[in-house]
């Protein structure tokens, strides 16, 4: 095994010079000032990639490291200046967060693709748009061939024969052997960051390269073990990003699923292989992510929850009972939906097949707040919503709904231009990708940039719509307070939130001990459905700049405290600028009836109407995952949530850094279990003393 | 039919085979002086106070009609329990979970309605509801109720005893229950008394009589420092099991972790002091089981 090796070489590596990306770019934009911009990007792209220093490890076995982005050598005149003024698209105008078709490149190699771009440039020759931009993208898979070669001659140097020997051959040649393919998958990827691309994924790794794996097993070229290795010593230099360039890339790899042209089962060996060394690695970078289809075995999943109980935290698992009709609703070919995969975090994707993702974050609760003040900022004072009308003249919970709807409209009016408007900058054909065209299906046919209509299908988008507890929470109050129990009016509801509950304790309390999302209580998780079913419609309006659909998603990152800064009090209870809830789950703390209830009430929104995704964050304790029978009892769960149509969950061990937040913020985690010796027990309800006891036996071997 | 619960735990995975539902009954007949579910000894509700989740805001003092809740001058919470009449106001008003009241009655609809919730998640696990305490067995006909619910429904049901109750019972629930775990607390007559307050007779009694009707039998013993804490005793339970016919045995290692609900309770717990085992401790005890099926367990 050589990762051992590499970690060990890597972790001496340190960064030699200054960062030199727009140095490079420059002097190739200068080459040629009289040509198309195309050209002049593609002269930019080439000298980006050849000029850069070519860095190899002594325990390299797939060659490619970012090392080359930092130079010593004197910087191109104005570089800065040039590079500004060409300008290029950013995430948000389709720059990245992009899965390549790499089933199709790896089938054609570099001269497959080359061929191509030929047969296009005569078949265009009279349109000179066409031929530009297929001369550009033709420049830049020269570049990409010489780039291996100089890499065969730097690994040569070291002494490295098989593996400048693997370089040299795709440089020239479609890949036969698994290494081949490999080493072009990842070529691919790094030369992607060397143009300032982030999130792009792999895909699904584990298909497109099984023929090349089977082959060279059958043979008795590779063995199991070293596939691992092999894979394990290319995706640890994703911790190259982190080194080098002081932040992880997310570049998402998608195992398991079902197969495209039939859906069965397309768990195989490589996807157990890649998992594996996805754990050897055990860095953030290579995100992972396991498909799971009603045909996936148990055995597969306990895999997975093995390797997320290491304190890896991946993959997270995906349901695709409920991905693919999602997919299936936006008219994309079966075959494609079933072939899906992931960029970033959880955003679902048909690969090499659309222009790069681009997704944004939408306050929901906030519009809540707007509807309960006609439409004026509680915390400015402000208008910045229509006059839906004053809180005395919502007779009934549907008229206050209908103004709610009023206001998410208006919000998702003023969102949609803030996305559009991104675009007004940007001219695309001087905004043209030609490298990254030529991993996408359609752009060389058609002589067309990816983000020109090249692709096979328009971009799609997503909008992240959070606070999905906040508002079934707080909707099942009013309902509950004024509408059912009138205990209080909804003018003097919204006068407590306004006062932030400043001496309405006891009227808050009464909003606390309303029902919450997350305990499978149907009156209050029917707004939860509600809430996207509502979304659902309302952006279902919108088509991006190229007429693809805009999705939902149930997501919010870390943006929910964010979020909730800028919202006033809400009739859940939630304190003024607090955070609101996270992503899909229940609101911190108030899922009361544990992981079974959560997960039903979970389960009852359509997902089906949330293309983009969601995320289900829960925790346990490490001897959950530790333990084998424990750990069937985790697959068992989550088979059932998504038998039941549930569509993401992703798994946490409970760090130290929780259960020590947890004894100073008791509140956040009350419905935190720990298993203690013979009975389940919330923690912050242990003694100090034992608090501390358990933070100690927690502590675990992490990376 | 009504019966006495303490509380309902859902998705709860150490009473038994896959994701299970345990039934907590309230009331002992045992007085167990390490009992780790204090809470479950009386029949009555009684007042939870969990004094580290209290900010003293006062809320509860303010709808307590007894006087029982009192904010200092010093601005502290106090609680005087002689004056709580379990109204349970308090407990509804707390927003930080600081007070409870444990013990309700509920039909045994009402508890079928909680366990048919999470039937999906036995089926995919192998699970169930086990029937647990307190003692179950101690309100016989509700826990033959709830497991003739449960059979009906196609759910499996453990019964988590210390088999106190005359075999006439178990016969009653046998028919519902096909899997049993049975507390071993000492191994001989003098002791069990000493320790528990209950008998040992009645104990292997009802284990032979549940392995002869041919049912799953686990022999769960707490292993306690200072009362049966040593190879030498568990060779004297290994013998006291071996005519039963009872093959399955777990070692429970003896833990505190349960001390704060003493002091919830407003009792001091005996063994605060005493240091939890650790598993590790106990693998010696594990020769004393020759011929048996016997792990350590928690």
């Amino acid at each position: 095994m050589s990762l051992k090796e590499l970690k060990s070489e890597m972790s001496t590596s340190a960064v030699r010079g200054k960062y030199s990306i727009n140095s490079l770019l420059a002097e190739g934009y200068s080459k040629n000032l009289q040509q198309s911009n195309v050209l002049r990007r593609a002269d930019g792209i080439y000298n980006l990639f050849v000029g850069h220093r070519k860095h190899v490890y002594k325990n390299d076995r797939i060659l490619g490291s970012i090392q080359g982005i930092f130079s010593e050598e004197e910087p191109f005149p104005d570089a800065n200046k040039i590079v500004s003024e060409m300008g290029r698209r950013t995430f948000g105008t389709g720059y990245d967060h992009y899965a390549p078709n790499y089933e199709h490149f790896l089938q054609k190699g570099i001269p497959g693709v080359i061929a191509d771009i030929d047969s296009s440039l005569k078949k265009y020759e009279d349109d000179s748009q066409k031929t530009d931009f297929l001369k550009a993208a033709r420049k830049t898979m020269e570049a990409m061939s010489v780039v291996l070669c100089q890499y065969a001659d730097e690994a040569q140097k070291l002494g490295l024969e098989k593996e400048a020997q693997c370089c040299r051959y795709v440089a020239t040649n479609a890949p036969e052997t698994f290494s081949q393919a490999l080493q072009l998958v990842f070529m691919s990827y790094i030369l992607f960051i060397y143009e300032e691309r982030y999130a792009m994924a792999f895909g699904r790794m584990d298909q497109y390269l099984y023929p090349y794996y089977k082959a060279d097993v059958e043979s008795g070229a590779l063995t199991k073990d070293d596939a691992e290795d092999i894979v394990a010593c290319a995706l640890y230099k994703l911790h190259e990003h982190t080194q080098f360039l002081g932040y992880d890339d997310v570049a998402n790899i998608a195992i398991g699923g079902v197969k495209p042209e039939d859906g069965s089962d397309a768990v195989n060996e490589l996807s157990y292989i890649i998992l594996d060394a996805v754990n050897d690695c055990h860095i953030p970078g290579p995100n992972l992510s396991a498909r799971i289809s009603k045909n996936t075995d148990a055995e597969f999943v306990d895999a997975c929850l093995k390797v997320v109980g290491t304190g890896l935290g991946y993959p997270a698992m995906m349901n695709d009972e409920a991905n693919i009709p999602a997919l299936e609703r936006y008219g994309y070919a079966l075959e494609d939906c079933r072939n899906y995969c992931m960029v970033g975090c959880i955003e679902n994707f048909i690969q090499g097949k659309q222009p790069p993702w681009s997704d944004g974050r939408y306050n929901s609760p906030k519009f809540l707040e707007l509807a309960l003040n006609d439409g004026v900022d509680m915390l400015t004072g402000n208008r910045i919503g229509p006059e839906t009308g004053t809180p005395d003249k919502f007779k009934t919970m549907d008229e206050f709904l209908a103004a709610l709807d009023e206001q998410m409209r208006y919000g998702a009016e003023k969102y949609m231009e803030f996305i559009h408007g991104a675009y007004s900058k940007i001219k695309p054909e001087d905004y043209q990708s030609p490298f990254l065209s030529c991993f996408c299906d359609g752009c060389i046919e058609k002589g067309l940039d990816i983000n020109m209509g090249g692709s096979e299908y328009p971009s799609a988008h997503g909008a992240a719509c959070m606070g999905i507890a906040t508002i079934a929470d707080s909707l099942a109050a009013i309902e509950k307070l004024v509408y059912n129990d009138k205990v209080m009016s909804l003018e003097h509801m919204t006068e407590i939130l306004k006062a932030n509950f400043e001496g309405y304790e006891k009227e808050r309390s009464l909003m606390l001990a309303c029902p919450k999302y997350g305990n499978n209580d149907d009156f209050v998780d029917k707004y939860a459905k509600w809430f996207i079913e509502e979304h659902y419609k309302v952006f279902s309006d919108y088509r991006t700049v190229d007429g693809g659909p805009v999705y939902i998603a149930i997501a919010s990152n870390v943006q929910n405290i964010d979020a909730g800064h800028c919202i006033a009090a809400t009739p859940d209870g939630r304190l003024s600028q607090s955070e609101v809830s996270d992503a899909a789950s229940p609101m911190h703390g108030m899922d009361k009836k544990g992981p079974t209830a959560a997960l039903l009430s979970l389960s009852k929104p359509d997902y089906t109407k949330s293309a983009t995704g969601t995320v289900v964050n829960q925790k346990y304790p490490p001897s959950m995952f530790e333990d084998d029978e424990k750990r069937k009892k985790l697959g068992s769960l989550i088979r059932v949530y998504f038998n039941h149509g549930g569509q993401e969950i992703q798994m946490n061990t409970v760090s130290r850094d929780i259960l020590y937040d947890a004894m100073n913020n008791p509140d956040k985690y009350s419905s935190m279990v720990v298993r203690v010796s013979g009975f389940s027990a919330y923690y912050t309800k242990l003694l100090p003393s034992v608090q501390l006891d358990i933070l100690k036996r927690t502590e675990h071997p992490s990376i | 039919m009504k019966g006495r619960i303490s509380h309902i735990q859902r998705f709860s995975l150490g009473d038994g085979p896959g994701i299970r539902t345990t039934v907590f009954f309230k009331g002992c007949p045992l007085h167990c002086a390490w009992c780790h579910n204090p809470e479950t000894i009386h029949t009555e509700k009684q007042l939870m106070y969990h004094k580290n989740l209290c900010v003293s805001c006062g809320l509860c003092a303010s709808v307590c009609g007894a006087g029982a809740h009192m904010i200092t001058s010093s601005g502290e919470h106090e609680l005087s329990r002689e004056k709580c009449v379990l109204c349970g106001k308090c407990a509804s008003v707390c927003p930080h979970g600081a007070l409870e009241i444990n013990g309700k009655v509920l039909d045994s609809d009402e508890i079928m309605k909680a366990i048919y919730e999470d039937k999906d998640f036995y089926a995919e696990s192998g699970g169930g509801v086990t029937l647990s305490g307190g003692e179950p067995l101690s309100q016989p006909e509700f826990a033959v109720e709830l497991a003739r619910k449960c059979s009906e429904a196609g759910i499996r049901v453990l019964i988590d005893t210390a088999a106190q109750a005359s075999f006439e019972v178990f016969e009653d629930i046998m028919q519902y229950a096909d899997e049993y775990y049975v507390d071993l607390k000492a191994a001989t007559e003098e002791d069990y008394r000493k320790m528990t307050g209950g008998s040992l007779k009645p104990v292997t009694d009802n284990i032979t009589g549940l392995v002869k009707a041919g049912k799953s039998v686990t022999i769960r013993i707490p292993v306690i420092p200072g009362h049966n804490f040593s190879v030498e005793y568990m060779k004297k339970m290994a013998d006291v099991l071996v005519p039963t016919g009872a093959k399955t045995v777990n070692l429970l290692p003896f833990h505190n972790l349960c001390a704060e609900k003493y002091t919830a309770l407003g009792r001091k717990y005996p063994y605060s002091d005493i240091e939890s085992l650790k598993k590790e401790q106990l693998v010696p005890l594990l020769e004393s089981f020759k011929g048996f099926d016997a792990i350590i367990t928690n």
